[in-house]
């Protein structure tokens, strides 16, 4: 067959060639552009697909990449043709932009030709319906005004858009058949049950047809197949000129006979085909046996094309089909509950390898489903379907929401029957059941090797996955969010029927699955889905949960966690723990939080452990500084959060998205990786938040010690907060400030205000701040916030001006600061008695009257005094320890060390001598610094990779030390770069 | 009343018999319904072997004179196990009571051991008969049978475990005999004991701790060295931690410990910061109060609380020997910061404060003033107490810190001096030997690089800081 011949008879080579063809893609539009098969349409088509079959034949390596585009297209295609029929402009334009991408791929791939058919279908629908739109004011009127942009935004770029303006033309001249085509697209997606499988088993084919494409293009080319000789055998070039002659038969014939498979004319030509190809299907029998499942899965598709016989286009396909099952129609017995275990086998041998179809085996096994004839039968089908559901996953990409559904109802199904049925069993270390007469099972007790553990792991993450890829201001998300209550049953029905078959290392998983849909959320939320699981029959199993804790959501997170504590592996009981004092936090447990935070000595060894714990531990440290600031512990709150504020990679720490770095950058596979960590959006702790509570806590903080310092400059040089001061700094340098309008600017302008002794304006700045309606008690906080506003306004008035005074008295402080009396006398009284004052109270005449030692300190030169008797005095100790090192001259590097950071021998001895319980009294320090080190070397060791790891570890200790240690992480990163 | 009434907390870290004085106690100050009480005693002595006391407790409860038939029976049932007991401990009873297996007693208890099996045909199952015994007598009411038979044990066995619990039974023992002496030094073996243990899991140690710190109440609040040993024990970090973690209301005990304890008032900073810290789990008046005065400055709080705390020391088992002394040094402590913190103080004021009658006042404020050599004149015309607050000008404050510079750095010279001088002869020793009489300028040289060395040192030092 010569390309001028197959010109010659459009319509005939046309069908032959898509009969022969093998791409799935392919199949399914021919199927429905062939029956009328206008001269037009069919020149058009064959013109795409004989392209196809070319590149197809010539290179099959390209094949599959470009498959995968193609059905991409298409399947994008028609989401805009759907979204432009509903008028969704919005979702058109942002599909467009990746349909764009998408072709050009494409197109770079098959070199401008063959563009798939819906694709072109699609730009003139697009642009008919956007011409119209804006041709149409009242219709446009009609749209939302972001719909309205998003259209014209497509017109645009339609405008610009003429890559294949020929082909669209061209599909301009016979819209008919493309909107058949359309139609059947929509259908197809709409009964997926009856499209995917004749796709699939389109698809599947694909092995067996090899020979057929060669053949076809044998047929279009002798020179063609001759260089193309690996399978193809003299014999089947010459029977291809018979065989496609007959196919041109069958293919008009088949228009008018509905089932040629078992018609005389074409099944002749087919069976003449068979005669010959057995030798052919020998040659390629090892795939083909191989592929045996996907055979049979093919039948359910013919079935099913059977079904819809009035419609030309599966007419068409059965036409196709049939062949593979009359090739098969030998070995391949009809399904029945004796045969299932077979079909098993087969798909189990398959799976996992290259080419095997995934979808086929997945309509299969559903198809198996239904002839299963008992418990037994039905348990095994399921756990095979189900991890075909599960395989049937691309790899870079996330589960879509509808087969995420069908499995999660496979998963379901599957522990119904293991419900029901309690004497079947499924675990890990099972042996393997393979016998064949499972059909005369009678419910004897039996084990099953399986993981269901596996399963609902899996399901979980896909959910997760899911939601990290969909945008989480879209109703989409939501929508998606809503499968969490199915979810959270799925996995405390599976908990209870561990809990009854006593797998324990699968409760501990489905335990800390379970905290892990409970810990970040309100009591209120947990209530409402918990009451999801209250009535499940399969309660008795657990005894987990005692009764007495249904409705206490506290109640029943400690539970959970008490089984992790004492069954658990570490690792799990660790993030059990994290999760637990994360939700105790976030009720505003503080000291139940805090206390197990600390006795738990995690934050000793948590630079060990892995990423994600890592990530737990930074969150639940958050939570913590959040709830601390809640129950007005400014000084708790800042410790918690000033490691995850002062570091540049908060968002990286709490796994809530990439921070962008200056000076370096990730490799793809890291970022990839920090992306796959990423916690769903509604999981997250609001960074925004967390930053405004601690530089408020900063602020309160900072701004009176700034005060006290003022007098005395080395005590200026250590700011608490880095941050905060920082910030200060830059602000107060700004040559103009405009009225504050975010977060950070408030708290500045509030800072200035405090500094100033003006609590009613600091106050107000702080108050204005909106970010404070995220925390379920935000008045309270408010009124907290005033008041400590107010103290530390007044304390901060008297260290800036006591130098000014010889007296005050207490009545006009309390005007001034609008406390009562006694506030303000306590608070005098606590000032005078820790020294921070150089005064002492009038009780009689109500003043504080100050000292003199107070007017001294002010003077510059008594300042310059003490300052330099303070060097004096550290440069005569230095040389003491000079000396001692000569004389215990081995010593010398310890001495060292041990004198510039005795800060870290402190907290070493206090870990030693808090190591039984906790020490809480110097325990501030410790944990700090055990904070700091699981923030900073967890960085370290993620940013440099497997190298990092050593150096960072010996930085431990003090301040200097520690900038020290981060900035040489990352010099060397970028050495490394 | 009850609110601040430690009994229920303090029982389940008590033992059984141990339990009953302070039941006694409570029952005494009628904190609770007398009936209550009574069935709370027979509930606690029914599980013990003290058949006639608790069929006392049961003809007062149920107002009768008859006994039900098995307290009789168990009263034979006692008896009997207590002479078999005896039978079967009498030989090793003998054996240890002679003076001559006395003497020949070592340290170590493997060799005792052998010592009494060779000699004396004793075998371990009869050491632990010992301990068999000395328990039934415990339970029996009979105390000082028990810590002989639980001394004579702990020199013998080599069991750790049980070591231990005998331990436990003798302090129990002394301390209801009241031999605080011995019970003093008991406690203080057994605590050492326990540090010295390692326990399977952290509980363990902590419930060890625990009940060391309840028992030990018993001891301190009794025994003569008590005040001081109390506070030094409980303010060990190990003891700290324990009382924030399993037992915070211990905290009573410490906060009056330390309030009358006027000696060691430093402590009292340390104190403050434990007492602030488990506010949260624990507070009663007397931790009320420590926090009012020193936390929040609060004079007339901790006045308030102050009067309160008379009230509940009265009620508490252990303090109520301590309420005079307690309150008096709680004035103490407060007229202490009242003066640091003011410069000028209304006497009647003052008075109204530590709730006293003026007169009596401004005899203690003198007194105070006397004793406690502080700066300060009562003026009777505006009947005040004013403080001369004495502060440290700065030129003193310099001069205090430049004083001692001259004396270290004499003495940093006299030892570099020392150590240059006995290097060289070294050196000089060496290099005779080396050069037998070699040249003197190398010598020189290595002097001088000697000598000049740690002030390269030095210097380099100073610039690192």
């Amino acid at each position: 067959m010569s390309r001028f011949f197959r010109s010659a008879n459009l319509s005939s080579s046309d069908s032959e060639s898509s009969g022969s063809s093998s791409d799935s893609e392919s199949s399914v539009n021919e199927v429905t552009q062939r029956p009328p098969a206008s001269a037009g349409t069919a020149r058009f088509s064959r013109a795409v697909f004989s392209s196809d079959d070319e590149g197809d034949s010539v290179k099959r390596v390209v094949k599959s990449p470009k498959q995968k585009q193609t059905e991409e297209l298409v399947s994008m295609s028609r989401d805009i043709i759907k979204a432009v029929r509903e008028d969704k402009w919005q979702s058109v334009a942002a599909d467009f932009d990746k349909l764009r991408a998408s072709a050009k791929k494409l197109s770079s791939i098959v070199k401008g030709e063959g563009m798939p058919r819906t694709f072109i279908r699609c730009l003139v629908v697009l642009e008919d319906s956007v011409e119209e739109k804006s041709k149409d004011k009242t219709e446009l009127g009609k749209l939302s005004t972001t719909d309205a942009r998003s259209l014209n935004q497509v017109k645009q770029r339609l405008r610009k858009y003429k890559e294949f303006s020929a082909q669209v033309s061209n599909e301009r001249a016979n819209p008919r058949a493309s909107d058949d085509e359309i139609d059947e697209g929509s259908e197809a997606d709409s009964e997926e049950e009856q499209a995917v499988p004749a796709a699939a088993a389109a698809s599947s084919s694909r092995g067996r047809a090899v020979p057929s494409s060669s053949k076809s293009k044998a047929a279009v080319s002798d020179s063609e197949s001759e260089s193309e000789s690996g399978n193809d055998s003299d014999d089947l070039d010459d029977s291809d000129d018979d065989a496609s002659s007959s196919n041109w038969g069958s293919g008009s014939d088949s228009d008018s006979e509905s089932d040629s498979g078992e018609d005389s004319d074409a099944g002749a030509g087919f069976s003449r085909w068979l005669k010959k190809t057995p030798a052919k299907g020998e040659d390629v029998s090892k795939k083909a046996k191989k592929e045996k499942p996907q055979r049979a899965a093919a039948q359910p598709a013919v079935a099913g094309a059977a079904a819809s016989k009035h419609e030309a286009s599966e007419e068409e396909d059965d036409g196709f089909t049939t062949v593979g099952k009359r090739g098969k129609a030998v070995q391949g017995p009809v399904y029945s509950a004796e045969s299932i275990n077979k079909f098993l086998m087969a798909y189990s041998t398959s799976r996992g390898r290259k080419g095997t179809d995934k979808k086929a085996a997945i309509s299969m096994l559903e198809k198996l489903l239904t002839f299963a004839a008992n418990p037994l039968q039905k348990a095994k089908v399921l756990m095979a379907l189900i991890s075909a559901q599960f395989d049937d996953v691309p790899a870079a990409s996330f589960m879509s929401t509808e087969k995420w559904h069908k499995t999660q109802n496979s998963v379901n199904e599957l522990l119904s029957v293991l419900e029901t049925n309690h004497q079947i069993k499924v675990f890990e270390t099972a042996e393997a059941h393979e016998t064949d007469d499972d059909i005369k099972y009678k419910n004897e007790p039996i084990s099953l090797r399986g993981s269901v553990i596996g399963f609902v792991d899996r399901l979980d993450d896909e959910f997760t996955k899911s939601l990290q890829n969909i945008d989480p201001h879209t109703p989409k998300y939501v929508e998606r969010m809503r499968d969490t209550v199915p979810l959270y049953v799925t996995i405390v029905r599976a908990q209870h029927y561990f809990e009854r078959c006593d797998l324990k290392d699968s409760i501990c998983r489905i335990v800390l699955r379970r905290i892990e849909h409970l810990y970040y959320r309100t009591d209120q939320v947990n209530l409402h889905v918990e009451a999801a699981v209250a009535d499940l029959p399969s309660k008795a199993d657990s005894s987990i949960i005692p009764a007495t804790a249904v409705g206490n959501m506290e109640a029943i997170i400690h539970s959970l966690c008490t089984y992790l504590y004492h069954n658990a592996e570490p690792l799990l009981r660790t993030r059990a723990m994290l999760m637990h004092i994360f939700n105790h936090a976030l009720h505003k447990r503080y000291y139940v939080a805090r206390d197990l935070m600390l006795m738990s000595h995690i934050q000793e060894n948590v630079h060990q452990a892995d990423v994600n714990t890592q990530v737990l531990y930074n969150r639940a440290l958050a939570q913590l500084g959040l709830a601390a600031f809640r129950l007005g512990k400014i000084q708790e709150s800042f410790d918690h959060t000033v490691e995850l504020e002062s570091s540049a990679r908060q968002r990286e720490l709490l796994a809530q998205g990439v921070s962008q770095q200056r000076t370096q950058q990730l490799s793809p596979s890291e970022e990839l990786l920090q992306r796959q960590r990423q916690l769903p959006f509604h999981i997250n702790i609001n960074l925004e938040l967390l930053e405004c509570v601690f530089l408020t806590s900063s602020m309160l903080l900072e701004i009176p010690f700034m005060a006290s310092a003022n007098a005395n400059p080395e005590a200026r040089r250590a700011p608490i907060s880095r941050v905060f001061r920082r910030m200060l700094d830059f602000n107060e340098r700004q040559v103009f400030l405009g009225p504050p309008e975010n977060t950070r600017d408030y708290i500045m302008a509030s800072a200035k205000a405090l500094a100033s002794g003006d609590w009613e304006a600091a106050r107000d700045n702080i108050q204005e701040i909106k970010i404070w309606s995220l925390l379920p008690d935000c008045e309270e906080i408010k009124q907290m916030l005033a008041a400590k506003i107010q103290i530390e306004a007044l304390r901060t008035y008297l260290f800036t001006y006591s130098t000014q005074f010889e007296s005050i008295g207490l009545e006009d402080l309390s005007t001034m600061f609008g406390m009562s009396k006694n506030k303000v006398y306590c608070l005098l009284a606590r000032m005078v008695y820790n020294g921070e004052l150089q005064a002492s109270l009038d009780e009689v005449s109500g003043v504080l009257v100050f000292n003199m030692a107070n007017f001294e300190a002010s003077s510059r030169l008594q300042q310059t005094a003490m300052a330099l008797s303070n060097k004096v005095n550290s440069f005569a100790d230095i040389n003491e320890r000079m000396f001692e090192l000569k004389i215990n001259g081995g010593q010398v590097p310890n001495e060292r060390q041990q004198g510039n950071a005795d800060h870290s021998g402190k907290q070493q001895s206090g870990e030693r001598d808090g190591r039984q319980n906790q020490q809480r009294g110097g325990n501030r320090d410790g944990q700090r610094g055990g904070n700091n080190a699981g923030g900073n070397q967890g960085q370290n060791r993620k940013d440099g990779g497997g190298g990092g790891g050593g150096g960072a570890g010996g930085q431990r200790g003090g301040g200097g030390n520690r900038n020290g240690g981060r900035g040489r992480g990352q010099r060397r990163n970028n050495n490394r770069r | 009343m009850a609110e601040y009434d430690l009994t229920l907390r303090m029982i389940p870290s008590l033992d059984r018999q141990l339990v009953f004085p302070l039941l006694e106690f409570v029952s005494m100050k009628k904190v609770y319904k007398a009936e209550d009480m009574l069935k709370a005693k027979f509930e606690l002595l029914s599980n013990t072997n003290m058949v006639d006391f608790t069929g006392e407790l049961y003809k007062q409860i149920h107002n009768t004179d008859e006994l039900p038939a098995d307290f009789a029976k168990r009263n034979e049932e006692v008896i009997k196990k207590l002479e078999e007991c005896e039978q079967k401990t009498e030989h090793i009873r003998e054996v240890i009571e002679n003076p001559e297996v006395v003497g020949s007693l070592r340290q170590d208890k493997l060799q005792n051991m052998k010592l009494l099996r060779d000699n004396y045909q004793c075998t371990p199952e009869m050491v632990l008969e010992l301990y068999n015994y000395g328990q039934l007598q415990y339970s029996c009411g009979n105390y000082g049978g028990c810590a002989d038979m639980l001394f004579h044990f702990g020199i013998l066995s080599t069991d750790p475990e049980l070591t231990l619990s005998a331990m436990w039974g003798k302090l129990a023992s002394e301390i209801l005999l009241g031999n605080w002496e011995v019970a003093y030094e008991d406690m203080n073996k057994l605590k050492d004991t326990i540090e010295k243990t390692h326990f399977k899991t952290p509980s363990e140690q902590l419930q060890q701790l625990s009940w060391l710190l309840h028992w030990s109440l018993f001891v301190f609040f009794n025994h003569a060295k008590g005040r001081d040993g109390i506070v030094d024990t409980f303010m060990h970090p190990r003891y700290i931690n324990t009382i924030q973690n399993a037992c915070p209301w211990i905290l009573r005990y410490l906060t009056a410990a330390v309030v009358t304890n006027r000696r060691r008032r430093n402590i009292m900073q340390d104190l403050v910061k434990i007492i602030e810290q488990v506010s949260y789990t624990y507070r009663d008046p007397v931790t009320d109060f420590i926090e009012a005065l020193y936390v929040d400055f609060d004079f007339d709080r901790a006045a308030s609380k102050l009067e309160q705390c008379e009230d509940v020391l009265e009620r508490d088992f252990f303090l109520t020997g301590a309420v005079d002394d307690f309150v008096e040094n709680a004035r103490f402590f407060f007229a202490e910061v009242y003066c640091r913190i003011h410069k000028r103080i209304d006497m009647p004021g003052l008075a109204k404060r530590l709730n006293m009658k003026q007169e009596e006042a401004e005899k203690w404020i003198v007194k105070l003033i006397r004793d406690t050599r502080m700066d300060a004149k009562i003026d009777f015309k505006d009947n005040t107490v004013i403080m001369n607050p004495s502060y440290n000008p700065i030129y003193q404050q310099v001069i205090e810190r430049t004083k001692a510079l001259v004396f270290r750095s004499q003495v940093l010279k006299g030892a570099i001096d020392k150590r240059d001088s006995s290097a060289s002869k070294k050196d000089d020793q060496k290099q005779e030997q080396r050069h037998r009489g070699g040249n003197g300028p190398g010598n020189k040289l290595q002097q001088k690089g000697g000598r000049r060395l740690p002030e390269a040192v030095a210097v380099g030092g100073s610039g690192t800081q």
